[in-house]
């Protein structure tokens, strides 16, 4: 992967959120449980504000800070990633979501530390850190509700 | 009527809280029989003195099934026990259930105004003895009932929420059957809570007072499998449902290693050791692992149950294994003072992250990272994160995993009708336990998520009072 300007890599990023949300949109369509069908949904409306984030970063050049940086809950790294049938539940929904916006995460820590341009590291480090915000969100719900009484 | 003569109010604070007598520690760690054994009448007139009888009641306040605490500890002091039964019957037809796992010291006791300067009144522990009382005189007092009203109403699920829905409407003239899955009444009460927290011919006592009251229970029912709820409205001839069927759907961590040999769900052991007595193996037909060193994931109710049933079936090490701090553990603090005491080990601060095993797919070891308690967070909570390069192995032959339940969606899959949540609990109307199915009604753990004994019976309360409200309107041929 290369990048030339920090235009580039977030078109990459809008493309990459694009995908999601189509992902959770086509995964939806297979659920058998129509609650299911809706919480996908959720989530690939939430892929769709953050492709809409990105947009007015990459259009209005000023990549604010979202939230104060916050402690990486790691949920995502211990637990097993499920198997995708018509019959998923919740928590595997959210176990699914927590481990995509850590590979994600990685991939933009990864870009940032090749990069040779300084400005393009720090946009590849701000969108890795929305990705750690993302994966946070699901991985605090997850606790909520899966480890609540752990 | 007892024998008993009243005693006058003390004088606040100048009594302290009678304790109440249990089983020695050691002893008790290699038993099922009950922990505490209770309060004689003497004990229970005595800490019924303590209570200031206030004018305006905040205890009630803090019952969810608004039992009228003050007028049933003032007969007790009085030495009026069966009067003081009736009272607490009037709202409550578990009491002694109630007496014994209800979280008094969140709920009554904690508004109790003694408790502003001493310790609150020891609201649980009389509860328990006045429905002890009453049991031991061997004659169990049955209200008069309603005229029947010839509305009929199904009841699925014998737990609390169940049970307290079909004595409110039976008591109100209606008749009710209930509908239970497994072979015994009480769900979470007999397959789950164990017999040294809650001896299970108390149960078994308690749901007889309902049958009493005219309720019919069939066994092996499982609706939604054998008959579906639109066909207990449509063909069986029931007027309304009340679903009941709690959180039986137990969560596991999702880790590596929850497929090995060895690891349970709490549900499964508990159920295993308490309704399937595999603490009698052979002569019972169920067996349970019976491990050495048994490690128990979760910081409720359930996982100190788990720790301490692990005790007593042989285990010569138990551990609790808990992310977070003691300050943050739900157990009731009794529940995890008699566990401490009784040598179960609790390893707080502490994240299972991989289950080991052997070649032949046996648990052998859980490996846990340690955890520090992180900054605030937007809702004022301080999570969990682990602290780097601190992994170690807890030996284990046994894994418990107590961390909590979900909804089971054998009965809701069946039931296209009834609007769920994302995490397959019923949507239900907060006040009434109207569900989006006419004349379907749901309250307890199916509803708010894996919650208390109370919590389930005051939702069955309020649905009852609805459903009887609709039942009453409604014309029958």
């Amino acid at each position: 992967m290369q990048f030339t300007s920090a235009e580039e890599a977030l078109n990459y990023a809008i493309k990459r959120e694009i995908e999601a949300a189509r992902f959770y949109t086509q995964l939806a369509a297979r659920m058998r449980k129509r609650e299911m069908q809706e919480a996908l949904l959720e989530m690939a409306e939430e892929e769709k504000s953050h492709r809409d984030r990105l947009i007015a970063v990459r259009d209005q050049g000023i990549f604010t800070a979202g939230e104060p940086q916050v402690q990486d809950l790691r949920v995502a790294d211990f637990v097993v990633m499920p198997e995708i049938t018509d019959d998923l539940d919740y928590a595997q929904a959210l176990i699914l979501a927590m481990k995509r916006e850590a590979a994600a995460r990685e991939l933009y820590l990864e870009l940032a530390r090749v990069s040779r341009d300084e400005a393009l590291s720090q946009v590849f480090t701000r969108l890795a850190e929305e990705e750690g915000l993302h994966k946070r969100r699901f991985e605090a719900e997850y606790e909520d509700r899966v480890l609540e009484g752990n | 009527m007892s024998q008993y003569a009243p005693i006058p109010k003390a004088r606040p604070g100048k009594v302290d809280r009678v304790p109440m007598p249990e089983q020695d520690p050691i002893e008790r760690g290699r038993n099922f029989l009950e922990v505490p054994f209770g309060y004689s009448p003497e004990m229970a007139q005595v800490e019924a003195s303590r209570c200031l009888e206030c004018k305006d009641p905040t205890c009630i306040k803090g019952c969810p099934v608004g039992i009228d605490i003050r007028g049933f500890v003032v007969k007790i002091r009085e030495g009026d026990f069966q009067g003081a039964v009736d009272i607490i019957k009037h709202d409550n037809a578990l009491p002694a259930v109630c007496g014994r796992v209800c979280p008094q010291e969140t709920q009554c006791e904690e508004v109790c105004v003694v408790g502003r300067k001493h310790t609150p009144v020891a609201i649980g522990r009389l509860e328990r003895f006045a429905a002890d009382w009453e049991r031991d005189q061997g004659v169990v007092a049955i209200p008069k009932l309603a005229h029947s009203t010839g509305r009929r109403v199904a009841v699925v699920g014998s737990g609390p929420a169940g049970l307290t829905v079909a004595g409110e409407l039976a008591l109100r003239g209606h008749s009710v059957t209930i509908f239970e899955a497994l072979h015994k009444p009480g769900g979470v009460l007999m397959y789950g809570i164990p017999e040294f927290r809650l001896p299970k011919d108390i149960v078994e006592a308690e749901v007889d007072y309902v049958r009493k009251l005219g309720v019919e229970i069939i066994y092996n029912a499982v609706i939604g499998k054998m008959i579906t709820v639109q066909e207990l409205l449509e063909e069986e001839g029931f007027h309304a449902v009340f679903l009941g069927l709690g959180a039986g759907l137990p969560y596991f961590m999702n880790i590596p290693g929850e497929n090995l040999n060895g690891v349970y769900s709490a549900n499964e052991y508990l159920t295993r050791v308490n309704l399937m007595k595999a603490y009698d193996f052979p002569r019972a037909d169920t067996p349970v692992r019976p491990g050495q060193k048994v490690a128990v994931f979760g910081g409720g109710n359930v996982a100190m149950d788990a720790a301490r049933t692990a005790l007593r079936m042989g285990a010569a090490e138990v551990s609790v294994i808990y992310r977070r701090s003691m300050e943050e553990m739900p157990a009731r603090r009794e529940e995890i003072h008699h566990a401490e005491e009784e040598g179960i080990n609790m390893r707080l601060l502490c994240n299972p992250v991989n289950i080991l095993g052997d070649e032949q797919g046996n648990v052998t070891g859980v490996t846990c990272l340690r955890m520090e308690l992180g900054e605030p967070d937007a809702s004022g909570r301080r999570r969990p994160v682990p602290v780097e390069g601190s992994e170690f192995v807890v030996e284990s032959d046994t894994v418990v995993v107590a961390i909590g339940n979900g909804a089971n969606p054998l009965l809701t899959e069946a039931t296209p009708e009834l609007k769920l949540n994302k995490w397959g609990n019923i949507v239900a109307d907060d006040a009434t336990g109207r569900t989006s199915m006419p004349g379907v009604y749901a309250g307890g753990d199916i509803v708010i998520g894996a919650a208390t004994v109370i919590l389930a019976m005051g939702a069955g309360k309020q649905a009852a009072l609805a459903m009887h409200e609709e039942l009453m309107a409604k014309e029958i041929n």
